[in-house]
């Protein structure tokens, strides 16, 4: 019997085991608080506020306009407006000792042609963001945000 | 359209009393089907869905069944059907709804809700027939117990009958919501006087010449302040719980409309109808087909220059690229009806502004660039919404 319950703990910790590794881990250098524009188009590189949950989250995003899968992964959907077209999302990760690179690229293809090519690289540093947008004619604008110091946090 | 009305549902004893009435038919439902809510009878407007698992009840004499497969097949034509109707008893009514072109809505006798609940006295429903006509949608089953004794069934009259709304009662529905509907009903009613304006009329008329709207944005709200078919829409889903303690919640339009605590609920309404046309036209000119491009030619720099990071589309500029709509979540999955690209816009500004304890007007980090700028791009026709100032 004891060997029995020895057995079945062994397996739910292998299993337990499995199943977190194929978890994503959250991104070590994201921190949660309120992110200011240092650089770029207001209107493209709006500021924005990263909850703690959403730190931790499978998604990033930031604010309005633009959020990031953090796991490595591939989507296909058929367009729900022209029936000739379809859109592949394209979500990678590469994470190093001082950064987080996430990068997605959108595409619309229409009979097999691509329409739209679009990819978004989002660098994430402690407290430092840096965004870079370039479409199929090449590079096209850049973001930069700094985290703001938070007065309450600060306070001493 | 023809297999729309190839296979289709009858109403028996319900609406033709005088028929002699065949032995039900009763079927059960495998999917959500949408239905559809009808405010005059002349016009049905999306009201949600019904739950797989609801049982419905056909006169068994309007339903073929293949004896070997058990498949249903809803036989007579759309005209059969007609013909032995009475002109004055409630028809069957097209309407665009969700991703279908032109569905056939219906009115069935809805025997038993998916959650076990009958629907109140004879329920009604209008039930999009495309959904219906799916393969493998419909399953016979036995009939629902009956009702207790005690329980009076209750004969619809004629009053009835021709208000559909008025039977339409969702279980667990919240007052709030039945009352909302029943003012979005008497809003619509075409001969209600509900809908006879204030005088003066609700917007404001400057010295300025006269200022004109895009005529489509008229199908959201018009300048007199009658809701269009688009306003209906938009309306209903404002009005579903998930969104309606937002949308009408103190102060919930911000500067956009200062006086909107003091409104009824019908005006309030009204004001957000009039906040949706104004944000139509910024971005699209109300054009529900509008594609929203990336970039714009600066005459102050005479240079192209990016406008947004990613093609848009239709009246309140969504993401065209239906995989970054997906991460906003399913309100936004299509956006090719006018009635998706509400929900989808609806569902945005609850989440990221009313429900984050902002207002319309309040918020930075809204997902529109007129909002952002609201003092330069909405305020201007928001002020002229009499009610709001």
């Amino acid at each position: 019997m004891f060997l029995m319950r020895m057995r079945i703990l062994a397996l739910c910790t292998l299993l337990l085991g499995s199943v977190s590794a194929f978890a994503e881990a959250p991104i070590a250098h994201l921190e949660s608080g309120r992110y200011e524009r240092t650089r770029g188009e207001p209107h493209l590189c709006l500021a924005f506020r990263l909850s703690a949950g959403q730190a931790k989250r499978s998604r990033v995003e930031l604010g309005p306009l633009y959020s990031f899968s953090t796991k490595k992964s591939v989507h296909r959907e058929p367009s729900d407006l022209h029936r000739n077209c379809e859109f592949i999302e394209t979500n990678s990760r590469e994470d190093y000792a001082d950064k987080t690179v996430l990068t997605k690229n959108n595409v619309e293809l229409c009979d097999g042609k691509a329409k739209s090519d679009i990819t978004i690289r989002l660098t994430i540093r402690s407290d430092h963001l840096n965004l870079d947008l370039e479409d199929e004619f090449g590079p096209e604008y850049s973001c930069a945000w700094t985290k703001a110091n938070d007065i309450r946090e600060n306070a001493n | 359209m023809k297999q729309f009305f190839a296979a289709w549902i009858l109403i028996g004893g319900l609406f033709a009393p005088t028929m002699s009435r065949a032995a039900d038919l009763y079927v059960q439902i495998q999917k959500d089907i949408g239905i559809g809510h009808s405010s005059d009878q002349v016009n049905v407007s999306a009201a949600g869905s019904l739950r797989a698992g609801s049982i419905l009840a056909i006169p068994e004499q309007f339903v073929k069944l293949n004896p070997t497969s058990r498949q249903i097949d809803l036989g007579k034509t759309l005209a059969a059907w007609a013909a032995d109707f009475a002109p004055d008893r409630v028809t069957p009514r097209s309407f665009v709804y969700r991703d279908q072109t032109s569905a056939a809505f219906f009115p069935v006798r809805v025997a038993r809700a998916a959650d076990g609940s009958r629907l109140g006295t004879e329920p009604v429903k209008w039930i999009a027939l495309a959904s219906l006509a799916k393969t493998g949608n419909l399953k016979i089953v036995s009939p629902p117990a009956a009702p207790r004794a005690t329980a009076k069934r209750e004969v619809p009259s004629e009053a009835t009958m021709k208000c559909v709304a008025c039977t339409q009662a969702v279980p667990g529905t919240q007052t709030a919501q039945q009352d909302a509907q029943q003012i979005l009903t008497l809003l619509n009613a075409t001969a209600s006087a509900s809908n006879a304006l204030p005088k003066p009329p609700l917007a404001r008329r400057g010295t300025k010449p006269a200022y004109r709207r895009p005529p489509m944005c008229s199908n959201i709200i018009n300048e007199e302040g009658r809701i269009g078919t688009w306003g209906q829409d938009i309306a209903h889903i404002m009005f579903e719980p998930r969104y309606i303690g937002g949308f009408f919640k103190s102060n919930a339009l911000g500067k956009f409309c200062p006086k909107f605590n003091q409104l009824s609920t019908e005006m309030k309404t009204r004001a957000w109808l009039w906040f949706w046309a104004t944000l139509a036209e910024k971005e699209s000119s109300c054009d529900p087909k509008k594609p929203h491009s990336t970039h714009y030619y600066n005459r102050a720099t005479r240079r192209t220059e990016r406008l947004n990071p990613t093609p848009g589309w239709g009246l309140w500029a969504m993401e065209k690229d239906v995989n970054l709509r997906r991460a906003r979540g399913p309100a936004c999955y299509n956006i090719r009806t006018v009635e998706g690209q509400a929900r989808c816009s609806i569902d945005i500004m609850n989440r990221r502004q009313l429900r984050r304890n902002h207002t319309a007007s309040s918020d930075a980090e809204s997902y529109w660039g007129p909002v952002r700028r609201g003092d330069q791009q909405i305020m201007p026709n928001m002020r002229r919404f009499q009610p709001c100032f």
